[in-house]
């Protein structure tokens, strides 16, 4: 038996003063009948994924940022893989065009938008709030950032699970992905995941097709680069960028003069 | 209330309103002296952003490449120049098929987000008939009519075939295809097909970064660079961030009065334009929206949809065509040896054309933002056995997943350097709609897909698995395959042009039925797939229109309207 005491999301927001909150993220239709789901409702919330080490966030955001996209770390604390936190998602969650930029990207659907607070009520504000209200459920009077990594986990499936809270935590996991795979203010993400480094991550510059010494860094300079070197350097297999010098193989019996004129447009 | 005047006002300034604002601004600078042309747009003027005379600024340090382009996923800028138009009722109703529309939007419109290819379409797209066994297409487009135009819009945009190799340093790098177009040429190989490089809308153009959605640099050629510019030259007045809400005949100079909202400098205002020619190019999902929101202005023979006028057959808001944009995305086997950088470079180099004869349709590699693996344009993480969760907007994950955590962070890992997304361009059937949602919103529904649709699409998608699994990795489907949904960046229609009155909005010169001055000129009017990246035609078509009323062959020339 589940010792928690059980306070309805809606009765928590409002313990919390954002009753406001409640009705503007109350979805037409999302709760049948008009009335409060009992928690009974829920489903049950599956934590099958058990901390690599947990550490102190500063702050309720960072908390479930770390959740969302976990940073990965050693038996000593140290980092080995970077999460949202190292991506800086809370600089995206700070951006004046989050909204749109997220909703034109379609990271966030137009009934999120719709369902978010009216007016000017700050993102990171209403955010750290309902992270606080789900904490409650979990041990009243605790914030988000103080529980255990696993009650944190649980807080958040089931926010995110709750018509009410899902709208911002949905935003939050925007902001999330935008850090982490947009590379907006770093490229820790991607490499993270395997994809190869920005070519100059100080300047967020990305290039493809210019080639580099296996092992280099930087690529070529072109200007003063003797094309023989280049030549042989490919040939050496020295040369990175296998796109250099090289053509596809002419696929035999694919004959493209019916389809194709000279200039590369279908007939 | 703002009050403004102008003889010929364009809503718009895509590769439709940019033309026509090109060619009517010079027509009125040279032979209608006192007569204005006024382009009103949505969004905001970037033009300082695209100019590549402009300096770069002194705190902005040289990149390796020795220039100053940077990458172009700035949240700030990448905010105002994007936009998606979908199905809302769609999208929340779990298991129906949706629509997702996306558009650029600012001075430029779709050129601030396309990704340059320059294609002719081909013969077969203005060939297409509809149900009754009508022609698509107004007599007088087909591909031979279009060529010198295409020409032309060619030459205004330095398109420029791509290459594989620089031929012993006689092509410069910037025009070589990219790392992904070696790689996606290599399963075309083994599929027994081939990849051929590209035209596209650039020059100079290798270093820029994110090339995908929105940049900054001088590479890709952005419409406020050449035809806009050119229109700027001749005299045409802009008016940015100010959104256009209602068309409706009347007003000071006896011929339509546009109501709207004005926003620049942060400030909403309201606005009146009065005018004597009106052309309608905010593209197929904006346009069709204008005229759906303005139609109980226009009634009887001047009824904006004449379709449902004369037989009750709604044509204003149908006839949407997704282009048979469908993408993919997986990952290529290890063995290649080959990093495919999916994300860097030129967002689309080459194609494979051997399947359109038999098929109709293209395949492409494509740019690919990691930052894909977390939308649901392209939902990558899904797996064949349940395509879609909450569906098009997530990554869906599987039953017992979740699109967070850990567990999903390692398996955006699986993708890593091996990823590559494709997409097909085929004929459909136009089955798309737009209508009106809450507060006048643009609505866009795909409520059922063509039986011929259905099997080209399934042909492109067993192609490109064969690809992905010559190359020894493996296709993540999309959420199309269950749930229906469509994802496309190439919308067309919404105001078809047609021969009759009741099969089309707009008559062969994108002129209204019944509303004399009042015209449609963008992808809206497209009737049809092109099966090809529709830029090029939109101009051609566009240009065909300009010269049309130029000249007043065909249809009354400007200067006598404007007499």
């Amino acid at each position: 038996m589940d010792s928690r005491v059980r306070l309805s999301r809606r009765s928590v927001l409002k313990l919390f003063g954002l009753a406001p909150l409640v009705a503007a993220c109350d979805l037409g239709g999302a709760s049948p009948g008009g009335g409060e789901r009992p928690d009974d409702d829920a489903p049950d919330v599956i934590v099958h994924e058990p901390p690599p080490v947990d550490v102190d966030h500063p702050d309720n955001l960072q908390a479930a940022m770390d959740l969302i996209l976990p940073a990965e770390r050693d038996a000593t604390g140290a980092l080995v893989s970077p999460g949202a936190v190292e991506a800086r998602a809370m600089d995206v969650l700070r951006l004046a065009d989050l909204l749109p930029l997220t909703t034109s990207l379609g990271l966030l659907p137009p009934r999120v938008v719709d369902a978010l607070p009216p007016g000017d009520t700050s993102l990171a504000l209403a955010i750290d709030a309902t992270l606080n209200a789900l904490a409650a459920e979990e041990r009243p009077f605790t914030e988000f950032r103080e529980l255990p990594r696993d009650l944190r986990e649980r807080a958040l499936v089931r926010g995110f699970d709750d018509d009410a809270t899902e709208p911002l935590l949905t935003v939050l996991r925007a902001a999330c992905m935008l850090a982490f795979l947009g590379a907006v203010t770093n490229d820790v993400g991607l490499v993270a995941i395997g994809f190869p480094p920005f070519e100059d991550p100080a300047h967020g510059v990305v290039v493809s097709g210019y080639p580099r010494l296996v092992g280099a860094a930087a690529p070529l300079d072109l200007a003063t680069t003797d094309r023989a070197d280049l030549v042989a350097w490919a040939a050496a297999g020295q040369l990175d960028d296998y796109t250099f010098d090289r053509a596809p193989d002419p696929t035999p019996g694919d004959d493209l003069a019916a389809v194709l004129d000279a200039h590369g447009d279908l007939l | 209330m703002n009050v403004v005047h102008s003889d010929v006002v364009i809503v718009g300034s895509g590769f439709g309103g940019a033309v026509l604002a090109a060619r009517l601004g010079e027509h009125v600078r040279d032979a209608l002296p006192g007569r204005t042309v006024l382009v009103v747009e949505k969004g905001g003027d970037h033009t300082g952003a695209f100019d590549p005379s402009a300096p770069a600024p002194d705190h902005e340090p040289l990149n390796a490449q020795g220039n100053h382009f940077r990458q172009s996923l700035a949240p700030a800028y990448l905010a105002r120049v994007a936009e998606v138009a979908t199905d809302t009722a769609g999208a929340l109703a779990d298991g129906a098929p949706t629509l997702n529309v996306l558009a650029g939007v600012g001075l430029g419109g779709g050129s601030n987000v396309y990704a340059g290819v320059s294609l002719r379409a081909p013969t077969v797209a203005f060939a297409q008939t509809d149900p009754a066994g009508r022609r698509r297409w107004p007599a007088r487009y087909s591909r031979a009519a279009l060529d010198p135009l295409y020409a032309r819009v060619e030459a205004e945009l330095r398109v420029t075939r791509l290459a594989w190799t620089d031929a012993g340093g006689a092509i410069p790098r910037w025009q070589l295809a990219t790392k992904r177009d070696l790689v996606f040429a290599e399963g075309c190989r083994r599929i027994g097909a081939t990849a051929v490089p590209l035209k596209l809308a650039a020059y100079d153009d290798a270093n820029e970064g994110w090339w995908s959605q929105g940049q900054r640099f001088r590479g890709r050629q952005n419409l406020t660079m050449n035809y806009l510019a050119r229109a700027k030259a001749a005299g045409v007045r802009f008016q940015a961030d100010s959104e256009v809400d209602r068309v409706a005949p009347g007003g000071d100079l006896g011929g339509y009065v546009l109501t709207g909202t004005d926003r620049r400098g942060g400030v909403e205002r309201p606005f009146e334009i009065h005018a004597r020619v009106v052309v309608v190019a905010g593209g197929a999902v904006g346009s069709t929206a204008l005229l759906l929101r303005s139609e109980d202005d226009f009634t009887g023979a001047r009824a904006l949809d004449q379709g449902r006028e004369r037989v009750g057959a709604r044509v204003l808001g149908r006839h949407l065509s997704g282009n048979g944009d469908y993408g993919v995305t997986g990952v290529v086997g290890d063995d290649l040896g080959l990093d495919v950088e999916t994300y860097k470079s030129k967002p689309i180099g080459s194609m494979c054309p051997s399947f359109f004869r038999e098929h109709g349709f293209l395949v492409l590699p494509f740019y690919a933002e990691p930052l894909y693996l977390a939308l649901g344009r392209i939902s990558t993480l899904q797996r064949p056995e349940r395509p879609t969760a909450l569906g098009r907007w997530s990554t869906g994950p599987a039953v017992g997943e979740r699109d967070w955590g850990l567990a999903y962070k390692r398996r955006l890992a699986r993708f890593g350097g091996r990823m590559l997304s494709m997409g097909c361009l085929a004929l459909d059937a136009s089955e798309g709609e737009i209508r009106l949602g809450a507060n006048d919103r643009a609505e866009v529904r795909w409520p059922v897909t063509d039986p011929a649709t259905e099997a080209r699409w399934s042909a492109a998608a067993d192609v490109m698995r064969r690809i992905y699994e010559a190359l020894g990795g493996e296709m993540f489907l999309d959420g199309y395959r269950k749930d229906g949904t469509v994802n496309t960046s190439h919308p067309l229609g919404g105001c078809r042009m047609a021969e009759r009155p009741e099969d089309g909005v707009v008559d062969p010169f994108g002129e209204s039925f019944g509303n004399k001055n009042l015209f449609v000129v963008d992808g809206a009017i497209i009737p049809s797939s092109l099966a090809a990246n529709p830029s090029l035609t939109v101009a051609a078509v566009a240009e065909s229109i300009a010269d049309a009323l130029v000249a007043g062959q065909g249809t009354e020339a400007l200067a006598s309207r404007l007499a």
